[in-house]
């Protein structure tokens, strides 16, 4: 019994018709003021920025290093992007303080760049990146790239339950801006980090874990926690740990913890911390 | 012309598949307004971006594929600023260590995060093939079959007497 029925069922709105003409109707108007193509502006744009760069011998150098400039697809802050791909090849490279994930399957640049994901977290502050659909991935590689960033401390691996995809974290010391691009033709991630304007330091309370090793245990916890792995945190001492979301109050947290409770088994213990939202839990 | 065409091809499109793209979102927020105002941003967004879209005949995953990420992002929206009563409400049914033993899959979703419940409902509920959901959700068949099979022995241990795996 899985209750199809209850989704068949679902009652559809009368002004369902309405909304999605009026959805139109406002999309039209915007493309309409649209004068010139994208397409040209992200040319001109793209060349512009080829010349002025080309002529710094700064970045002349350090653009040796990169094949060919892709077209850009999109810039996020948080999110995710890509299209599926099985059996990719991953590399890394920084260049002139951004980090590349170049990808290829049989040494040939790949066209677009697998799914990713990438997601913000705090206590400690930190990005986790997940790359789905690549089966080659040096993490070494990837961790001694990634810390020749600034504000990058540590780069570690976490263990992701499905064996054509890749999850790591890189942890900052302090709360960075970063934006990520993605290229296309060929495909490319790049990732980079800013220093941001005031990063506030305050008292957090966490719900978390007692202290594990990075496994196969941990990563099956946080599903049945339902929580994505994206929520392990190093610890001050080097283990790991699932950690919920910061909240204000020691309240909120209490209420999640009882949550958790519910979920874990006695290995887990789970319970409530306090500490800065830029700390690693206990 | 052009742009008579391009309308008129997108609402052709559109028109049969809007109460499957409604229902979807509706699982996600369990209300009509919240519904309603996923498929509207998720229709302005798809007919903006429609001239890029290479292969028309993916059409149906392509505008699923908005209407998931729209309703993931208001849920994740919406958990920065819920309500402390509402919060609470969440958490204790979600926390109960006593479930209610008949639970049915329709139900269950609301103990699934917002990503996992897409699976659930392509799966499940619109019946699309694990190829796709794999295109819907951009990830590979393979991830979609290993999620949708953890999905689904983690509310195997939650739910006792849910019979889902008929249609595994």
């Amino acid at each position: 019994m899985i209750n199809k029925e209850k989704y068949d069922n679902i009652e559809i709105p009368s002004q369902l018709d309405d909304v999605a003409k009026e959805a139109i109707a406002r999309a039209s108007q915007v493309k309409r003021h649209r004068h010139f193509p994208m397409g040209a502006v992200s040319a001109v744009a793209a060349c512009l920025v080829f010349f002025v760069l080309c002529n710094v011998p700064s970045v002349a150098a350090s653009m040796e290093k990169v094949p060919v400039l892709g077209t850009i697809v999109q810039i996020l802050r948080v999110g995710d992007g890509g299209v599926t791909t099985d059996g990719v090849e991953s590399s890394v490279s920084a260049v002139n303080g951004s980090v590349r994930i170049d990808f290829t399957q049989d040494g040939v640049l790949e066209s677009n760049v697998p799914h990713f994901e990438v997601v913000k977290e705090s206590t400690p502050h930190r990005l986790i990146i997940t790359l789905n659909g690549v089966r080659e991935f040096s993490f070494a590689n990837t961790a001694e790239e990634f810390k020749k960033l600034p504000f990058v401390r540590d780069v570690y691996k976490i263990t992701y339950l499905d064996d054509s995809g890749f999850c790591f974290a890189v942890e900052l010391n302090q709360d960075a801006d970063y934006l990520v691009s993605e290229y296309k033709d060929p495909g490319y991630i790049e990732l980079t980090l800013t220093e941001k304007q005031n990063p506030g330091v305050k008292d957090v309370y966490i719900v978390r874990t007692a202290e594990m090793n990075m496994g196969e245990g941990i990563a099956a916890l946080c599903e049945t926690l339902g929580v994505e792995p994206s929520s392990i945190a190093k610890t001050q001492s080097g283990k790991y740990c699932i950690a919920s979301k910061p909240y204000d109050s020691e309240a909120q947290a209490n209420a999640e913890l009882a949550n958790w409770k519910a979920l874990c088994n006695e290995d887990a213990a789970p319970f409530v911390e306090s500490l800065k939202n830029d700390q690693n839990p206990k | 012309m052009q742009t008579v065409s391009y309308n008129d091809e997108f609402i052709d499109k559109l028109t049969p598949i809007q109460p499957r793209l409604y229902k979807i979102a509706f699982c996600y927020v369990k209300n009509e307004a919240d519904a309603l105002d996923i498929v509207s941003h998720a229709i302005y967004r798809a007919y903006l971006a429609y001239p890029d879209l290479k292969k028309r005949e993916y059409f149906t995953t392509w505008i699923i594929r908005i209407v998931i990420n729209e309703s993931i992002s208001l849920l994740r929206k919406r958990s920065k600023i819920i309500p402390m009563e509402e919060h609470e409400a969440a958490i204790t049914t979600y926390g109960m260590p006593n479930l209610a033993p008949r639970m049915d899959l329709y139900d269950a979703l609301d103990r699934l995060s917002p990503i996992d419940r897409s699976y659930i409902i392509l799966k499940y509920f619109e019946g699309l093939t694990f190829r796709e959901i794999a295109t819907a959700t951009g990830k590979s068949e393979n991830t979609v079959k290993t999620k949708i099979y953890r999905i689904l022995k983690v509310l195997k241990a939650e739910l006792n007497d849910m019979e889902v795996y008929s249609y595994d």
